[in-house]
């Protein structure tokens, strides 16, 4: 049996100095502050990100270097996604797609060309979603590097995602052959209500509400909006988990579906079948070790891919993701994104050469 | 003499078709419980007047057209007078059929009509070893 590649699809390069993309960005944001990235507003009370040590409390990824030399303690992987982040919702107009562009200017600079991990790595193309002139101008600028082979958007837009003004965007992405990602992304400051009802008090009930209500809201709009009938090509993972609430939620959009889809005659079939073809949601440690035996059902499994997220505090690891799981669904899970990923991702996976030995066992 | 192969094929008799308002729906007791006649002229509808979704009294909602796309977001109405709507949760059913337009097809039963001497007939068939059906919920 030939032994496929085990991919990590999200890890989070991080920049040594918060204003490292400033080289990228275009002369009339000089003098002016750029955000810092990875910071909303519910720090927990341990270091958000895994420092680099009891010396360097800087996160674990601050460097190509760092990430390299603990490589296989940390992700353990034959391949990763770097996915850069990018302050989420950024206030100034022009601003966002700037950064978004000297943010992949830099991801492709620092980590992709990197000697050490160009063998490894690939890359998520940020996109400034908002702007979507800005962001098909962006998407078709980079399309020519396949070391580009997903998309990234924040979790939080100024509207779900299925709405209309978004649509070319997603046209693009899946034009391209780009699985579009959604990514916890803050810092400046306009991020939406963490709550539907409002703002919570404490870490534990923002980290334990945010990821999967937000990804649900956009899931719901990508479905009521009509976008996976409209873009039949589009693929949408997101990658702060939601697998485990997934079908409950879809249940509640399914059973009235028959008596309103008067209204969205799009709609053709019940939410819940949109599922496998369009949209997977990364393992997350809420979901975690147990994985799947505890919090998942079997078909939230096959809605599953594996990613850490490291250096984020809950990172999880390969060995963690797939206890539990039988041969085959570990190798699924840590090896078969690009079945769902396709595009890009499947043809630069293909070039990835599997270790033999590591993690899957 | 052992009975002949097949269902058994009878008439429920449902009164006279003058009795039946035109383009309005009426309600008979039916052979399995409520049924509900649609007269369109001299044609007949006989739905059971019982949704397969929740059991709601289905005949009771409004006969309506539908919305479809045209392609993405550009919607047309159709079928207006041929889609019946359920009271409860709206599903949506043909009238003349019973069946539901989304898929998986549901339907509500629905019964062939005759029409003989100006008298409604529902053509029942029964199979010959029918169990008795359950009529508590109609």
């Amino acid at each position: 049996m030939s032994i496929r590649p085990t991919i990590d699809c999200v890890v989070h390069p991080w920049p040594g100095a918060s204003e490292d993309i400033r080289e990228f960005l275009p002369a009339r944001w000089d003098g002016q502050p750029i955000p810092r990235i990875g910071r909303y507003f519910y720090p927990p009370s341990i270091p958000e990100w895994t420092p680099i040590g009891d010396d360097d409390t800087r996160p674990a990824t601050s460097s190509p270097e760092l990430l390299a030399e603990s490589w296989d303690a940390s992700i353990g992987t034959d391949g990763a996604i770097l996915v850069p982040l990018t302050r989420g919702l950024i206030p100034e107009p022009d601003l966002g797609p700037a950064v978004c562009r000297a943010t992949n200017e830099w991801l492709r600079a620092k980590w992709l060309d990197h000697p050490a991990l160009r063998d490894r790595v690939a890359g998520a193309v940020r996109i400034d979603p908002e702007d979507a002139a800005a962001a098909v101008a962006e998407l078709d600028r980079v399309a020519g590097d396949p070391r580009f082979v997903t998309v990234a958007v924040p979790l939080q837009g100024r509207e779900p995602y299925g709405s209309r003004r978004y649509l070319p965007v997603w046209q693009k992405a899946a034009e391209l052959g780009f699985t579009v990602t959604i990514v916890a992304d803050g810092g400046c400051g306009i991020n939406q209500f963490p709550t539907m009802a409002g703002y919570c008090d404490h870490y534990v009930e923002y980290n334990s509400l945010l990821p999967w209500t937000a990804a649900m809201v956009h899931l719901a709009s990508f479905v009521g909006g009509g976008v996976f009938e409209s873009i039949p090509g589009l693929r949408v993972v997101f990658l702060d988990g939601g697998a485990d609430v997934v079908f409950p939620f879809m249940w509640r959009m399914d059973k009235p579906w028959r008596g309103v889809r008067y209204q969205v005659p799009w709609i053709e079939k019940h939410p819940t079948e949109y599922l496998v073809d369009h949209v997977r949601f990364c393992v997350q440690r809420a979901e975690g070790a147990a994985l799947p035996a505890a919090s998942l059902t079997s078909l939230a499994t096959e809605l599953t891919v594996y990613g850490s997220r490291f250096p984020h505090w809950d990172a999880i690891t390969p060995e963690e993701a797939s206890a539990g799981l039988d041969a085959d669904a570990a190798e699924n899970l840590l090896s078969g994104a690009a079945d769902f990923y396709g595009g890009r991702f499947a043809r630069w996976a293909a070039e990835l050469s599997a270790r033999p030995g590591l993690p899957v066992r | 003499m052992s009975a002949p192969a097949g269902p058994r094929v009878e008439h429920f008799d449902c009164g006279p078709l003058a009795d039946l308002e035109d383009g309005g729906m009426t309600l008979v007791d039916g052979p399995d419980g409520s049924v509900g006649l649609f007269r369109r002229g001299d044609t007949v509808y006989a739905l059971r007047n019982w949704c397969p979704h929740n059991g709601a009294p289905v005949c009771l909602g409004p006969v309506t057209g539908t919305n479809v796309t045209k392609g993405g977001h550009e919607v047309e109405h159709v079928r207006d007078g041929e889609i019946l709507r359920c009271p409860w949760h709206k599903w949506e059913f043909e009238l003349a059929t019973g069946m539901s337009i989304t898929q998986p097809v549901r339907k509500v039963h629905s019964y062939r009509v005759v029409i003989e001497n100006d008298r409604v007939y529902l053509v029942i068939r029964r199979l010959r070893k029918r169990k008795n059906v359950d009529t508590t919920h109609d």
